[in-house]
């Protein structure tokens, strides 16, 4: 875990809390002060000034000095990191959806074997369904793989 | 066409996929236990042992996958709508990795013979983002954490 996974930590946890993400939220229709921020919140301005601190330092919000106040934006590209934490749930859902396009080629070619019994088999594609074969719903299917693999978190 | 991811909010994702099959037979691969077995597959290595799916109002499902060292975990929900060929409602959690519902609703929307799947996931827990992140990693867990050091990190160093 470097700097980035640090921040990436850091932003998970700013972004876990409901008074951030309202914030957060409000900062998406423009830049706002402090007491602009604490008027939808029944909370001190000390405690929203912590809660931009936490969004300040995990780098989703900029602060900037304009005389005696310091107005909150969002930070450009802040999200990003969480974006790009998204990757992994992204490729594990592309995965299955790989599996069902070669289940629903599957179910097209029975269907269009039913239309038209004998005449259209296409037994070649057959071959190429790389959809793992579970006929019951409710008992373990043998271990298709034996690979090797370094344990999961 | 490859997913698309999409947050479109502090605590809601949108994934959209084009499949070239009718809308019948992706709903039904859906909806059919026998069907949903063969492709709602765990990460590499883990084995489905368990797929109770009754797509109906009010039915629940139960998956569970199995690594034959690192254990198993099961996700389960509830069926809250169901409209043939167009729309399921429901919610899932990972009981004992994360408790906090994900709200779903999948559209199924005819597009040029195919169709595309539409993905509104939502969560309205305090930690549900986070905590929708980590279920959704245990589905994909085989390598994230690998993934977010080797690809992620060096991307945002660049």
């Amino acid at each position: 875990m470097g700097a980035r996974s640090q921040q990436l930590d850091d932003q998970l946890k700013a972004l876990a809390d409901p008074t951030r993400r309202a914030i957060l939220l409000q900062l998406a229709g423009g830049e706002a002060t402090v007491g602009e921020l604490c008027a939808p919140h029944a909370m001190s301005q000390p405690a929203i000034s912590k809660h931009l601190k936490v969004l300040e330092r995990a780098g989703l919000i900029v602060r900037r000095v304009d005389g005696q106040t310091r107005p909150c934006a969002l930070a450009e590209g802040g999200l990003d990191t969480i974006d790009q934490f998204m990757e992994p749930l992204r490729q594990a859902m592309e995965r299955r959806y790989t599996n069902l396009d070669a289940l629903l080629a599957k179910m097209e070619r029975e269907r269009d074997d039913e239309n038209s019994r004998g005449t259209k088999a296409k037994r070649k594609a057959a071959k190429k369904s790389p959809a793992k074969k579970a006929t019951q719903t409710k008992a373990p299917r043998p271990n298709a793989s034996t690979k090797k693999k370094k344990g999961s978190p | 066409m490859k997913l698309k991811l999409d947050r479109t909010g502090p605590t809601e994702l949108i994934a959209t996929r084009l499949f070239t099959s009718s809308v019948d037979l992706v709903y039904r691969a859906h909806t059919e236990a026998d069907l949903v077995a063969q492709w709602m597959t765990g990460p590499e290595d883990w084995e489905m042992t368990e797929c109770v799916w009754d797509a109906q109002v009010g039915g629940s499902f139960r998956v569970t996958w199995a690594h034959e060292s690192e254990g198993a975990f099961t996700q389960t929900g509830e069926f809250i709508a169901l409209e043939k060929n167009k729309r399921i409602e429901h919610v899932e959690r990972f009981p004992g990795i994360s408790d906090c519902d994900n709200h779903i609703v999948t559209e199924f929307i005819p597009q040029d013979g195919g169709t595309l799947l539409r993905l509104v996931m939502s969560m309205d827990d305090e930690e549900a983002l986070t905590k929708m992140i980590e279920s959704g990693m245990a589905v994909g867990m085989e390598d994230s954490y690998a993934r977010i050091d080797d690809k992620v990190a060096p991307a945002l160093a660049a």
